[in-house]
C-alpha cells in the first residue's frame, strides 16, 4: 500500500472510532468533573468528610482590623475552616498588612516559604492544601502522588477498618484500604492530617506486598506548630514535587484553587519563559493564560512560580505577589512585627538533612565518579566507583538552587563545577555545600534564545574558563563573552569578547579552544553555513589565533583535535605539528564526533587521564532517522594520529570517559554504565541500575 | 472561574449543546491520535469543551468556534503539566467510562509513528489526514504561519513515510 493510501485509511479507521464515542450527557460531565477536582487542574480530590473536627471558626488573629489601617501588622494564626460541602479545610496563618497579606507555608518537604498576596485576592483565601510525590530513588517502581487531606481517618472512613496494616518508620499504623472510591490507598495520619498513596501509578501498575511494607516503613511525618504537615521519610525515599501545586491556597472548598505555588519547576520550562506578557516593576514575569484563565508569575531565575486562576489582576496586584524563602524564625514565633526573609535569587542555600548512601556492587575500586542529576526534581547523585557508593542529595540536601542543573564538570583534579541559571559553583566534597561561587559576577544576561554558560576548567585544575556563549543570527548580535577565573579564591583575571557564535570546546595549557562559524539563513531558520567552520584558542592574555578550518572536538593540555568535512586532524594549539588519523576501516565516514553527544555535551572528558589519546565515535551507515546506524568507538593517539578500536555499536555511541588512572573507559546509558578495559576491551564490567531512578549521567572524573 | 453549584445552574445554550455534540466525536480522535492515551482523550476533550462553555459568548462569535476547541485540546494533550496529572487523570478515568474503542492495530502503528515525530509535525499532521484540514485551516488552528505549517507538514510525512516503510506497512524505498 501506498503511503498516502496508508495513512488515509489509518485516519478513517481512527475517525470511525472517534464516533464510536459516546457523547456524554453534558450535566454528568460536568458533575463528575467537579467530583474529580480537575476543573483546575489540580490534583487535589474532593474530601468528603461527614461532620466536622473540632471545627474553629477564623479567629480575629492578634491586632484588630485598626491596627492594619495604622500601618501596623496582624498575625492570624491557622484555623480549621468548614467547607460548604461538608469536611473542613487548613485555614493557613497569615500576616496581613495594609494592602497585602502574607502567608508563611511549609511545604510538605519542609521548604518555608512567604508568599505575599495583594489583599484583594488574599481576602478570598481561605484554606491551603499541600502537594507532593514520595518515591525512593533506587527504586523506579514506587514513586507515588501523595494526596493531603487536612481531618482524621476515622472521620474520613467511619468504622471502616483497612485490610491489611502496615507500620511507618515509627511504627504507627498504616492502613491498605482497599476499594474505596473504587480505589486502594495506603493511609498514613499525621497530627490533623492525612496522608494517601494512591496503590497504582499512572500506568495502573501496582505496589506489590513488599513494596507497600517498604513505602509505609519509610514514612514519617509530623504536623508543625503552627499546623502545616512536614513529611520526613527515611531515606533513600524522598518528598518531591507531584503533579499538582506544592501548595495550594483555595476558596471556600479543596477543589477551588485560587493560588498554585510550584516548586522545583522554573520560569524556562513552565513559566512566562522569556516572553512574558508583562515583566512588572518588581521585576515579575507575568504571562497570561486566556484559554485556561490562568495567570502565571515567575522570577528570572527562581525555581518556583505561581499560577493565580485569575486573569483580571491589575498592575498594582500583580507587582504585589511576591515569593521569598523564609529564612527567619518559625512562625510560631513572628511577632507582630517583622519577619526576616531573603529573596529566592539568594546565591546562599540552605540545606538540612543528609544524603542517602547505597553501597554498589563491584569487586574493585576504580578511580571514576559520576555526577547524575534528576531535572524536574532537582536532586542530584554522586556515583563513586573508587569509593562504591551512590550518594543521592535530595531537593533542600545538597546546596544548589532548585532549578534544573544546566550543565557540569568535573575538573582534573577531581571537583565538581555545576552551572544552573548563569551561575557556576565549585563543589570540592560533597554536594551539601558549596566550596566557591565561580560567577560569572554579574551573572551574564543574553537573550533567552542564547545558550545556557559553560565551564571549562584548565588542564592544571586552578583555573576556569566562564563562557556565555552569544547568539548572532537573524536580529540578534550578542558576543560571546569569557572570564577566566581563579578557582581557589573566584578572582577574576581575564574579562574579554570574542565572536558571538564562539562555542567553547576544551582547555589547552595556552588558552580555551572554541568553535566559531557562519550563520547561513535557510529561508526556514538558521544553521552552520557548511565550510565556514573555525576552530579558535583564546588565550589567557586575551588575544586569539586560528588553529584551522573545521571545528574542534577534543584538546589536551597541549593538542587540539578537530574535524573538517572529510578530516580528522590534530595539531598544536597554533595549528602546527598538524596530523591527519586515517580512516581505520573502509568505506565513507559518514559521521565523526565525540561519543554520545558531540562537542556540545564537554562534560564527558574524551582525552586520556596522561593525554595521550582521544575517544572519537566513528558512524559508517545513516538509519531511516538520519542518525548513525552503525558507529565504533575508537581511541586516537594525540601524537601521530594512530588508532585502535574499542568498540561498536549499533546507532550511535553512548557518551564514554577514562577512569582517572587510564586503565578503564566508561560508557554511560540512562541506568546503567559499562566499564570496559582501555587496553583489552574484551574485559568487561557491566553496572547496571547504577544510576538512580530519573537521573541520567551528567558529568565524571 | 465561575462557581457552579449544580448543573442546573447553568444556562445551557441550545447552540453550544449542538457544537458539542456535533464536535465532541472528533476532537476526542484529535487527542487520541496525538496522545495514544484513550483516557486523556476523552478527559482533555472534555475539559475543552467545558472550557468552550465556560466562555460560550466569546467562542461562539469567533470565526470558528471549532478551531478554537481543537487549539484548546492539543495545548491541553501537550502540556507538560497535564501530562504530569497522569493520577489525577486516572482518577477521572475511573470515575468515568472510557467508551472511545483505539483502531484495529494495523491502522494504530500509524498513530503510534505520529506521536514519535516531533510535538508541531504530529499536530500538523494530525490536522490534514484525521480532519483533512487545508494548510490554511491548520495555520489557523495551530496559530502559526501557513508557510510553517508546510514545511511541518512536509517533514513529517517524509519521516512518517520512512518509518513505515522500513516497519513494512506502506510501499517504498527509504
Amino acid at each position: 500500500m501506498k503511503f498516502e493510501d496508508y495513512a488515509r485509511e489509518a485516519s478513517k479507521a481512527l475517525s470511525s472510532s472517534g464516533r464510536s464515542v459516546e457523547v456524554p450527557a453534558l450535566s454528568e460531565m460536568w458533575a463528575r468533573r467537579r467530583r474529580a477536582g480537575v476543573i483546575l487542574g489540580s490534583a487535589t480530590i474532593a474530601l468528603v468528610v461527614a461532620g466536622t473536627i473540632g471545627v474553629i471558626a477564623r479567629m480575629g488573629g492578634i491586632g484588630t482590623d485598626d491596627d492594619v489601617a495604622n500601618g501596623s501588622e496582624v498575625v492570624v494564626p491557622a484555623a480549621t475552616v468548614p467547607v460548604d460541602e461538608g469536611g473542613i479545610l487548613f485555614g493557613p496563618p497569615r500576616i496581613e498588612k495594609a494592602d497585602t497579606v502574607e502567608f508563611p507555608i511549609t511545604l510538605l518537604d519542609g521548604t518555608r516559604l512567604t508568599l505575599t498576596l495583594p489583599r484583594s485576592l488574599a481576602d478570598d483565601v481561605d484554606g491551603l492544601v499541600p502537594g507532593g510525590a514520595a518515591s525512593w530513588e533506587l527504586d523506579p517502581c514506587c514513586a507515588r502522588t501523595l494526596e493531603v487531606i487536612y481531618g482524621s481517618i476515622d472521620e474520613l472512613y467511619g468504622d471502616r477498618q483497612p485490610d491489611i496494616e502496615y507500620e511507618d518508620a515509627d511504627g504507627n499504623p498504616v492502613g491498605f484500604y482497599t476499594e474505596v472510591e473504587s480505589l486502594d490507598y495506603l493511609v498514613f495520619q499525621y497530627g490533623s492530617w492525612i496522608v494517601r498513596a494512591w496503590d497504582d501509578d499512572a500506568e495502573g501498575q501496582r505496589l506489590t506486598e513488599e513494596n507497600r511494607e517498604r513505602f509505609a516503613s519509610l514514612m514519617s511525618g509530623h504536623e508543625t506548630p503552627e499546623g502545616f504537615l512536614v513529611l520526613e521519610p527515611i531515606p533513600p525515599m524522598t518528598i518531591g514535587p507531584g503533579d499538582g501545586p506544592d501548595a495550594t491556597l483555595t476558596t471556600g472548598n479543596p477543589e477551588e484553587g485560587l493560588v498554585g505555588v510550584f516548586e522545583g519547576r522554573d520560569c524556562a520550562s513552565e513559566g512566562p519563559s522569556a516572553n512574558p506578557d508583562l515583566v512588572t516593576s518588581t521585576g515579575n514575569l507575568v504571562s497570561l493564560a486566556e484559554e485556561s484563565g490562568m495567570t502565571s508569575i515567575c522570577w528570572p531565575d527562581a525555581s518556583f512560580f505561581v499560577w493565580v486562576a485569575r486573569l483580571d489582576l491589575t498592575d498594582a496586584e500583580l507587582e504585589a505577589v511576591e515569593l521569598k524563602f523564609a529564612t527567619g524564625t518559625p512562625i510560631e514565633e513572628v511577632s507582630t512585627t517583622t519577619t526576616s526573609t531573603t529573596l529566592l535569587t539568594s546565591t546562599t542555600i540552605k540545606t538540612s538533612g543528609e544524603p542517602s548512601v547505597t553501597p554498589i556492587a563491584l569487586d574493585q575500586s576504580i578511580p571514576l565518579r559520576v555526577l547524575a542529576v534528576r531535572p524536574n526534581n532537582p536532586s542530584l547523585a554522586v556515583i563513586d566507583l573508587s569509593e562504591r557508593t551512590t550518594t543521592v542529595y535530595g531537593p533542600g540536601v545538597h546546596a544548589l538552587p532548585l532549578d534544573a542543573t544546566d550543565g557540569a564538570v568535573a575538573t582534573p583534579s577531581r571537583d565538581w563545577i555545576i552551572w544552573t541559571n548563569g551561575v557556576a559553583r565549585l563543589f570540592s566534597d560533597g554536594l551539601d555545600h558549596v566550596d566557591q561561587i565561580l560567577g560569572p559576577s554579574p551573572p551574564r544576561e543574553i537573550s533567552g534564545f542564547a545558550p545556557a554558560i559553560r565551564v571549562v576548567p584548565t588542564p592544571d585544575s586552578r583555573r576556569a574558563w566562564l563562557v556565555q556563549p552569544g547568539i548572532t543570527y537573524g536580529d540578534n548580535d550578542h558576543a560571546t563573552i569569557v572570564d577566566l577565573v581563579d578557582i581557589e579564591d573566584g578572582s577574576v583575571l581575564l574579562r574579554s569578547e570574542t565572536d558571538g557564535s564562539a562555542f567553547p570546546v576544551a582547555a589547552t595549557d595556552d588558552g580555551l579552544v572554541l568553535n566559531s562559524h557562519n550563520w547561513l539563513d535557510t529561508g526556514d531558520g538558521f544553521t552552520e553555513e557548511p565550510g565556514s567552520e573555525v576552530t579558535i584558542l583564546l588565550n589567557a592574555d586575551g588575544s586569539t589565533n586560528q588553529i584551522g578550518a573545521g571545528r574542534a572536538l577534543a584538546a589536551s593540555a597541549n593538542r587540539v583535535v578537530r574535524v573538517t568535512s572529510n578530516q580528522l586532524l590534530i595539531s598544536d594549539p597554533d595549528g602546527s605539528n598538524e596530523v591527519e588519523v586515517l580512516q581505520p576501516f573502509d568505506g565513507a565516514w559518514v559521521d565523526i564526533g565525540g561519543p554520545g553527544i558531540p562537542s556540545d555535551a564537554m562534560p564527558f572528558q574524551t582525552v586520556s587521564p596522561d593525554g595521550s589519546e582521544v575517544l572519537i565515535s566513528l558512524g559508517r551507515e545513516f538509519d531511516v532517522n538520519g542518525s548513525p546506524g552503525y558507529s565504533e568507538l575508537i581511541a586516537v593517539d594525540i601524537s601521530d594520529g594512530s588508532t585502535r578500536s574499542l568498540a561498536e555499536f549499533d546507532g550511535t555511541t553512548p557518551n564514554a570517559t577514562w577512569s582517572s588512572d587510564g586503565e578503564w573507559i566508561a560508557l554511560f546509558w540512562q541506568d546503567d554504565i559499562t566499564l570496559i578495559d582501555a587496553f583489552d576491551s574484551t574485559v568487561v564490567i557491566p553496572l547496571e541500575d547504577v544510576v538512580p531512578a530519573g537521573h541520567f549521567p551528567l558529568a565524571a572524573g | 472561574m465561575a462557581e457552579v453549584d449544580s448543573w442546573s445552574d447553568v444556562e445551557i445554550p441550545e447552540p453550544f449543546v449542538r457544537f458539542f455534540r456535533t464536535e465532541y466525536p472528533t476532537v476526542v480522535s484529535l487527542v487520541y491520535g496525538l496522545s495514544g492515551s484513550r483516557a486523556a482523550a476523552e478527559d482533555v476533550a472534555q475539559e475543552a469543551f467545558l472550557r468552550a462553555h465556560r466562555d460560550w459568548r466569546r467562542v461562539e462569535s469567533m470565526d470558528s468556534p471549532e478551531g478554537w476547541v481543537r487549539r484548546v485540546a492539543i495545548n491541553l494533550a501537550t502540556s507538560r503539566w497535564r501530562r504530569l496529572k497522569a493520577e489525577a487523570s486516572a482518577l477521572t478515568r475511573l470515575s468515568a467510562p472510557v467508551t472511545f474503542e483505539p483502531p484495529d492495530s494495523h491502522f494504530s502503528a500509524f498513530w503510534d509513528e505520529v506521536r514519535r515525530l516531533p510535538s508541531r509535525q504530529a499536530q500538523a499532521v494530525t490536522l490534514h489526514y484525521l480532519e483533512d484540514m487545508s494548510v490554511e485551516e491548520i495555520a489557523s488552528v495551530l496559530q502559526v504561519a501557513e508557510g510553517t505549517v508546510k514545511a511541518l507538514l512536509s517533514q513529517g510525512r517524509e519521516r512518517l513515510r520512512r518509518q513505515l516503510i522500513a516497519k513494512g506497512l506502506v510501499d517504498g524505498e527509504v
